[in-house]
């Protein structure tokens, strides 16, 4: 910045003159028109768009929250196996165990932490009956299904086993009148490797039912992600499919 | 050098405002007080360094409007309110300049004059009066408020730290340094 003049002895304003100009009600009053309304306050704003993301949020996990008992519901399969699985864990390892009690082995002795001697063992299945009830078992009792019209099916099933003949007639994935299906994620091998594909709408191209048919007897084909459109025009996840491709 | 009696109060004084302002903060009309006791001083602080008077009077009421905004903000550091709102007439003052509303000016009193020509051992000639008035004008302007406020205005160093929101040193380190300068462009016109 740059000083423009230098003036010399200057007139001084007297004290008096100087008190004159207070305006100390002009001041207050300014203060008061200079003061930004709520409305337009960048605060107000902030509050409000926050608000509507929180609703927008609680809106969408309604949603969710809607679809998710379904999907529970299919995953029980998944969740059936893995107690079948547990279970199989349990049987490999107690009879080791029921060995060790009936060696009366014990370990050195360490006083802190004696190997008991006797070990209970639980009556279980045998392994290959527990297996079976995991891979044959339907996903769940088709009675306590609550919105069946909201599970998807390929030629009336929406888990088991499914003949090569039951998949290749069919063209579509059903479902009841008050969902058409949008998109759905089917997951198989394809001879080389695992695929998982995503599809738009609800049919079944044949050259994909031919690859399942092909590559996957005896195999798990996963058809999720199946997403519905409800006659209300709700988006909504469906339950998943998990098949076991057998022959006919 | 003077001590200016608005800045060094008494712990009694300085008190007796920080009342004041604790009610202003919850209702703007008890600032009253504040106002009528540093009108003054802020308006000769901003016309001093200008030639329009009425500008001088809107820009301090400018600075009381801002204060009286922002008074929720403050916060008492031990020093008088004064150098609050010095900082806020600065900020006002030199965006004015900016804004070309105004034109940065500087008002010297003859005595001022002696009293710098003394500070310099030089003889109290019309030609050295001359000379010093004319090195004022070139001076840089961060240099020229320091001289101002130190020399012009008989400000203690710490007062002038506050306002400038330096340290009390470090407003003695760019005082002597001003001076300097100024001696320099005194002596180059010799």
């Amino acid at each position: 910045m740059e000083i423009k003049k230098v003036n010399l002895d200057r007139t001084k304003l007297s004290s008096a003159y100087i008190q004159e100009k207070q305006d100390f009600n002009r001041v207050l009053t300014e203060v008061r028109l200079t003061k930004t309304p709520t409305i337009k306050s960048p605060w107000f704003y902030g509050a409000v768009g926050l608000s509507s993301v929180a609703v927008a949020a609680m809106f969408l996990t309604d949603i969710d929250h809607q679809t998710q008992p379904n999907e529970k519901k299919a995953t029980q399969l998944s969740e059936g196996m893995k107690t079948e699985k547990e279970k199989v864990v349990l049987v490999t390892v107690l009879p080791v165990q029921e060995t060790v009690s009936q060696l009366g082995y014990q370990k050195k002795n360490s006083s802190k932490h004696p190997v008991p001697t006797q070990v209970k063992v639980k009556e279980q299945k045998p392994v290959n009956e527990i297996v079976n009830d995991a891979t044959e078992a339907p996903v769940m009792d088709r009675s306590e299904m609550k919105h069946r019209s909201e599970f998807p099916t390929i030629n009336g099933l929406s888990s088991g086993k499914l003949t090569v003949t039951s998949l290749m007639s069919a063209e579509d994935i059903e479902i009841s009148e008050e969902f058409r299906i949008v998109s759905y994620k089917v997951q198989y091998f394809n001879g080389s490797s695992d695929l998982s594909v995503q599809m738009s709408g609800g049919a079944l191209p044949r050259n994909i039912r031919e690859q399942i048919t092909q590559f996957n007897l005896g195999q798990m084909v996963f058809f999720t992600e199946i997403k519905g459109l409800s006659a209300d025009g709700k988006l909504r996840l469906l339950p998943s499919m998990n098949f076991k491709i057998v022959a006919n | 050098m003077t001590v200016n009696p608005m800045y060094h109060q008494t712990n009694q004084r300085m008190e007796e405002e920080l009342s004041w302002i604790r009610r202003a903060q919850k209702d703007p009309e008890s600032f009253g007080p504040l106002y009528r006791k540093y009108h003054e001083q802020i308006f000769r602080y901003i016309h001093q360094r200008m030639d329009d008077e009425e500008l001088a009077f809107d820009i301090t009421s400018q600075v009381f409007m801002k204060a009286l905004n922002n008074l929720h903000k403050y916060e008492y550091r031990g020093v008088p309110f004064s150098s609050w709102l010095y900082r806020i007439a600065k900020s006002e003052l030199y965006q004015a300049f900016r804004d070309r509303k105004a034109e940065r000016t500087v008002n010297i009193e003859s005595y001022q004059l002696f009293e710098m020509i003394d500070e310099f051992e030089e003889d109290n000639s019309e030609n050295n009066r001359k000379r010093l008035f004319e090195s004022l004008a070139k001076l840089k302007e961060k240099d020229m408020q320091l001289i101002e406020m130190r020399f012009f205005e008989k400000r203690s160093f710490r007062e002038i730290g506050e306002i400038l929101e330096i340290t009390e040193n470090n407003a003695k380190v760019k005082a002597f340094r001003a001076i300097e300068k100024l001696k320099e462009l005194f002596n180059a016109k010799y």
